[in-house]
């Protein structure tokens, strides 16, 4: 029999022995993927999938950076809603590499927007364009929200000066853009504050080789700062609430997860000291048979969640994270756990929704 | 000679009650014939339990204890009295009348009161008052339960703070000494008076939402920025007898 390269590749290679045999368990992780010691200082940042890779971090006994501490007289639900201790420092959701990039030059100074007020939605508080729903009810003035803007930079420039590893979750392609300089929103303009002005904001939905490019620049400049940071891309399995391309939402969300998919593969593949974690293919892959989605198949279940998580802690601590024993709980605490979850999960996205509410 | 009393009153509180109950008791022991100020400190083993019906911390459907009820429904029936509150005013104290090891200030949107310590972490106001509102749970329960039990009432705003940094610090109290241990300075005049001026607020739109009055501070006991004048000054948090007098003739002209 004639010998060619299929013949010694490992189970992993071959669908049937890799994903059909294992089922919604599998484990999609081979290669090279960084080991993170206890010490290291690991940040997160993304998209409002983040928020559940984050939390998970947290209370898995890594060293979770966080530079944006809430004041201890705060009360701690005040804080939590007010998006303390959801990622490493208060930014908030950050759906694409254009505003990971632009936060980290207006950390240090490189970017002043030129729109970078917006008036709330009750035309009165003052809201932050680049983390527009961080400060329920918005801030109570422009002063106060420049004062709370420069503190939260000096912990993000904090957070990028100290990390040792960045888990940045990649969540859009699409987004709105200024027209002066192309800063980059989190929300369209008008939707959680400010007002949309077609001539100011512009539609944006990036390319793969845009993405691509971003990623490498933004690595560039987090080096300069930290040559010792590392970086693990994901992509979030959170379809798209929305889009604004003009397409059906559902090949625009396969769009927008394709071209991220691809960019953050070539970014692993060129870049040293940045990696891929396939959680977008473990939370929706065939062998999950949507399970893994809520029944909006838009949220991603607890389950999913661990499960991704399980996974992620097996390769890069050489954790066997303890599997929850559902079946010790009633279905409706199981229940009233996964709604605590997703209520948490302030996903800016979903207010969208509300615009056609 | 001092103007007499013209009306029973019955005074519901707290700490803020002392000086009140001495005021009430020099007229009282120099005029024993005129009506008289009674008050009743929710808190006292006597009235125990204070509350009934608060869960896991929650104090929504809180009532006052039967007990505390019934002291209450006793001075109501037997004098008469015009029923005011000077329940709670000190949860702002415990968030900002020592100085934080960790400084915070906030802005105050209206009445800011002096600038912001330079250096200190600035926190959103509404974050300082949902803070606020969640710690005050407990005096808001005494104020719907006070209703509940007396009908409409007359609330007296807590005293202001004092302005001065040494007197506090001189005369701290050793629960807040403990609290943040040594050493011990006084925050900063500003974030004490803004603190005080966001709690006061919070339970005017409170006492005004139970369809109850409303009465500021006294004037005369505050200083031309509206700090508590060291004469009326108890202790760093309480005004003292002759405070407690200006509380009951205010409560009379009300």
């Amino acid at each position: 029999m004639a010998d060619h390269p299929y013949r010694s590749l490992p189970d992993s290679a071959y669908w049937r022995r890799a994903v059909a045999a294992k089922g919604a368990a599998v484990d999609p992780v081979v290669g090279d993927f960084p080991l993170i010691s206890r010490t290291d200082k690991v940040a997160t940042a993304g998209s409002c999938f983040a928020q559940h890779v984050a939390r998970h971090l947290a209370r898995s006994g890594f060293n979770y950076l966080v530079t944006e501490q809430a004041h201890p007289i705060l009360d701690a639900e005040v804080a939590r809603a007010a998006g303390y201790g959801l990622y490493t420092a208060r930014y908030g959701n950050i759906y694409t590499m254009l505003q990971l990039s632009q936060l980290f030059d207006r950390a240090y100074g490189r970017f002043e927007p030129a729109e970078d007020v917006w008036v709330g939605p009750d035309g009165k508080s003052v809201v932050d364009p680049f983390r527009p729903t961080i400060q329920p009810g918005g801030f109570a003035s422009e002063a106060e929200m420049l004062a709370d803007r420069a503190q939260h930079l000096s912990h993000v420039r904090e957070a990028f000066g100290t990390l040792d590893l960045m888990v940045f979750t990649l969540g859009l392609t699409e987004g709105w853009v200024s027209a002066i300089d192309g800063a980059a929103f989190p929300l369209c303009p008008g939707v959680a504050g400010g007002s949309f002005d077609p001539a100011r904001h512009l539609f944006r939905n990036l390319r793969t080789a845009e993405v691509r490019g971003q990623i490498g620049a933004f690595v560039e400049k987090l080096r300069a700062v930290n040559p010792k940071a590392r970086l693990i891309l994901t992509v979030s399995p959170v379809p798209l609430a929305a889009s604004a391309s003009g397409n059906h939402v559902l090949p625009a969300t396969i769009y927008s997860k394709s071209a991220l998919r691809a960019a953050a593969q070539e970014a692993a593949e060129d870049l040293d000291g940045v990696f891929y974690f396939p959680s977008y293919e473990i939370i929706t892959g065939p062998q999950a048979r949507g399970r893994f989605f809520a029944e909006d198949l838009r949220e991603v279940t607890e389950d999913g969640v661990e499960h991704v998580m399980r996974v992620f802690l097996r390769h890069a601590a050489g954790m066997e994270a303890p599997e929850s024993d559902h079946s010790a709980a009633p279905d409706d605490d199981r229940f009233s756990a996964d709604v605590a979850t997703w209520v948490e999960t302030m996903c800016d996205e979903a207010m969208l929704d509300g615009e056609h509410a | 000679m001092p103007e007499p009393r013209r009306m029973n009153i019955l005074v519901v509180g707290q700490s803020h009650v002392a000086a009140v109950r001495a005021a009430a008791r020099t007229h009282r022991e120099a005029f024993p014939d005129e009506p008289r100020t009674r008050v009743i400190h929710t808190v006292e083993e006597v009235h125990a339990p204070e509350f009934e019906n608060v869960v896991n911390g929650d104090y929504s459907a809180a009532t006052f204890g039967p007990r505390l009820r019934a002291a209450i429904e006793d001075q109501i029936a037997r004098h008469a009295p015009r029923v005011a509150s000077v329940v709670g005013g000190n949860v702002h104290n415990v968030m900002a009348l020592v100085r934080h090891p960790r400084p915070f200030d906030f802005l105050l949107a209206e009445d800011h009161g002096p600038p912001p310590d330079e250096g200190a972490e600035l926190i959103p106001e509404a974050l300082v008052r949902a803070t606020l509102r969640a710690q005050l749970a407990p005096d808001f329960a005494r104020l719907r339960a006070l209703k509940a039990v007396a009908g409409p009432f007359l609330h007296v705003e807590s005293p202001p703070p004092v302005r001065d940094d040494a007197f506090i610090t001189a005369r701290a109290e050793e629960a807040f000494r403990g609290r943040a241990g040594a050493p011990i300075a006084a925050a900063g005049a500003g974030l004490r008076w803004r603190m005080w001026r966001l709690s006061s607020r919070l339970i005017r739109d409170a006492v005004e939402e139970l369809g109850c009055r409303y009465l500021p501070a006294p004037a005369a006991a505050r200083d031309p920025d509206g700090f508590l004048s060291l004469d009326f000054a108890a202790d760093p948090t309480h005004g003292n007898e002759a405070y407690g007098e200006l509380l009951i003739r205010a409560i009379e002209a009300a």
